[in-house]
């Protein structure tokens, strides 16, 4: 059996970790993390293939999760999945620095999927 | 006068030159006769001949007194013409003179003064010479004089008459005329114009004097003509003078007003000039005021804007696990579902949709008030985007049976926001069908006019009336007008964003419409556009 790629979902909302857990569980092997700190807790446990991360989070931002992962693992694939708009110039600015994808809340569970491939393609 | 003078001069210079000529004459032809004389003389007394009688006819030849005397070496009279002489004894300095010599001396004996010429003969004994001495009375050279004299007199009396007659003619014909013309000259000087000279010499002087008469009259006629124009000056001058006394009269009364208008003036600027200072006072205050209030509103606009992010934020994050677990229960991806459960389930996903859509919009029509948005500026070709955005609301068409329509005759390309425009028709499409009747028709219409694209979205639906058709654009408007609901959802806030859309790619957005005919409204944005756009 071919080995399943791990992905890492930080959201603070657990309805939402549910949803993308339930949508992403059919194609990869999806943990979640309540918070920044959990996931970049996580991330010293297990080896991931790709992490998606909220933005606006009580204990640490996205953003700040981001910088902290770039600090050890320059080759980690990281998308941002928010309810923030992202304008173009921003996204370019962002995948500039290394970021993967920005995937804008609400989205179609087949939309989603469609997203995260193309990122885990890459 | 002065001619007579300068002949009187003449006269006696000529005189006195003609008596030292013939004076002149006189010597040098006794000297040359007396030398003659002297050679005979002394060739006869080599002879041993006493030319005694050689002597007397010489005397007797001469007209008037004269004499001839040898003289030995002692001073003895020898031989003379006159034979008394003989042997007397001479006392004279000059004898034995070495050279002939001519000299007036006085002889009572003779009657008068005589020119005597003294010649040495070469006759020589101890030492001293013989003389030969020849007197010649002087008295034919006075008489020669005075008829010079007498002579000279009758030519300058004759000249001077001459003179005088001549001076007569000149009187008559040249000076009297000059005289005449001169006194005419003078009287036309002193002022009198009707003196007229009077010259009749047949001449040039009658021609002038003519002109001069000619020319004194003219003078006269426009000294005339010139008292006649200074009259009617001075007239015309005193006239004015008058007027001016009564304009100045005027002026000073206006002056008077005028001063008493700067008076009060005056009063009413020191008046001024308090209220001014109360009121800049007052505009001081007013304007901390006013920069306070500002400052407050602009923290209130940050903070509306957080609320508002924030808010957002909140909304989406449980629209997300209820849209996203309707669609795949919709999808049967959780297990078969009864049809009544099928349609249950599309009212929440409408719902839901229409709610992430309402918190959509009031993020961006509170960032398009803030001016937060940023247009993201690119080539985009209308058509196109109609046909896209008609292709995105093909479904709530359908559903309608609304037939839409594009109605794109040539490609339009303008410098915009391909996203947002999008939005805005998007906007006006659902508009439309919301408005349209059912089996209604919408029609997009893309043009280019000038230099604006133009895009308009026409429904023939129930129309929007005039009065109503300004408020069309302003935020709720269809939650206050009450129709959001009946027409299925939404607040209204499309076509204020669209609005804020348009405006800000500088272009312009209206509605026309008939009651009944149905709705079309259109906007233009300019095809090209500078970069300064936010």
């Amino acid at each position: 059996m071919k080995k399943k790629v791990l992905i890492l979902h930080v959201d603070d909302d657990p309805d939402t970790l549910t949803l993308v857990h339930d949508v992403l569980g059919s194609v990869y092997d999806a943990d979640s993390a309540r918070s920044g700190k959990e996931c970049l807790a996580m991330l010293h446990k297990k080896k991931y293939d790709g992490v998606l991360l909220d933005v606006l989070m009580p204990d640490m931002s996205g953003w700040d999760v981001y910088q902290q992962i770039r600090k050890t693992d320059k080759k980690l694939k990281v998308a941002f999945l928010s309810a923030i708009e992202c304008s173009k110039e921003r996204l370019a600015k962002l995948k500039k620095e290394g970021v993967a994808d920005y995937i804008t809340k609400p989205i179609s569970p087949a939309e989603l999927k469609k997203r995260v491939a193309a990122v885990m393609k890459k | 006068m002065i001619v007579g003078l300068l002949g009187l001069l003449l006269t006696v210079f000529l005189v006195f030159y003609s008596t030292i000529e013939l004076e002149d004459s006189l010597t040098s032809t006794q000297m040359q006769m007396v030398g003659i004389l002297a050679k005979s003389i002394e060739t006869d007394y080599r002879a041993g001949e006493w030319p005694f009688e050689t002597l007397e006819e010489i005397s007797k030849q001469e007209d008037y007194p004269s004499f001839t005397w040898v003289i030995d070496h002692n001073g003895k009279i020898v031989m003379a013409d006159n034979a008394t002489m003989w042997g007397k004894q001479i006392k004279d300095p000059a004898l034995g003179a070495e050279k002939p010599f001519a000299e007036k001396r006085f002889y009572p004996e003779m009657n008068g003064e005589m020119l005597l010429i003294a010649y040495p003969l070469d006759i020589k004994e101890q030492g001293k010479h013989w003389m030969l001495y020849h007197g010649n009375s002087l008295k034919p050279i006075a008489a020669a004089k005075n008829k010079i004299i007498l002579s000279s007199i009758g030519f300058f009396l004759g000249a001077l008459c001459l003179a005088f007659i001549f001076s007569l003619f000149l009187a008559r014909n040249i000076t009297k005329p000059i005289l005449e013309l001169t006194k005419g000259a003078k009287a036309v000087a002193e002022g009198n114009l009707d003196y007229n000279v009077k010259v009749e010499t047949h001449d040039e002087f009658e021609n002038l004097a003519s002109a001069f008469n000619q020319m004194t009259s003219d003078l006269k006629k426009s000294r005339a003509q010139l008292e006649k124009y200074s009259k009617e000056l001075e007239k015309g001058i005193k006239e004015k003078t008058k007027d001016l006394e009564k304009e100045k009269l005027k002026l000073e009364k206006s002056e008077k007003a005028a001063y008493n208008m700067m008076e009060d003036l005056n009063e009413a600027n020191k008046d001024l000039e308090v209220e001014k200072k109360s009121i800049e006072q007052k505009v001081r205050e007013r304007t901390v005021e006013l920069q306070k209030a500002y400052e407050d509103l602009k923290e209130l606009d940050k903070a509306k804007e957080e609320f508002i992010s924030l808010l957002s934020h909140e909304l989406k994050t449980p629209i997300f696990p209820i849209m996203g677990y309707t669609d795949m229960i919709l999808s049967g991806s959780m297990g078969k579902i009864s049809g009544k459960q099928k349609e249950k389930l599309k009212i929440i996903e409408k719902n839901a949709a229409n709610l992430s859509r309402l918190v959509a919009d009031m993020l961006d029509m509170s960032r398009l008030e803030l001016k937060k948005v940023k247009l993201e500026m690119d080539k985009c070709e209308l058509g196109g985007l109609a046909k896209e955005a008609s292709d995105s609301l093909a479904l709530l068409a359908k559903n309608k049976r609304v037939g839409i329509k594009i109605n794109a005759k040539e490609k339009v390309t303008a410098f915009c926001d391909k996203k947002r425009i999008l939005q805005v028709i998007e906007n006006l499409v659902t508009n439309a069908v919301k408005f349209t009747r059912v089996k209604g028709k919408i029609e997009i219409a893309v043009s280019k006019d000038k230099d604006n694209a133009k895009v308009s979205v026409k429904d023939n639906g129930i129309g929007i009336p005039k009065e109503k058709q300004k408020e069309l654009f302003s935020r709720f408007y269809q939650i206050k007008t009450g129709i959001a609901r009946e027409q299925g959802g939404g607040v209204g806030l499309g076509l204020a964003i669209s609005k804020g859309i348009i405006e800000l790619h500088k272009g312009r957005i209206w509605c026309e419409s008939e009651k009944g005919k149905g709705a079309t409204i259109t906007f233009t944005i300019p095809l090209k556009t500078t970069k300064s756009l936010k």
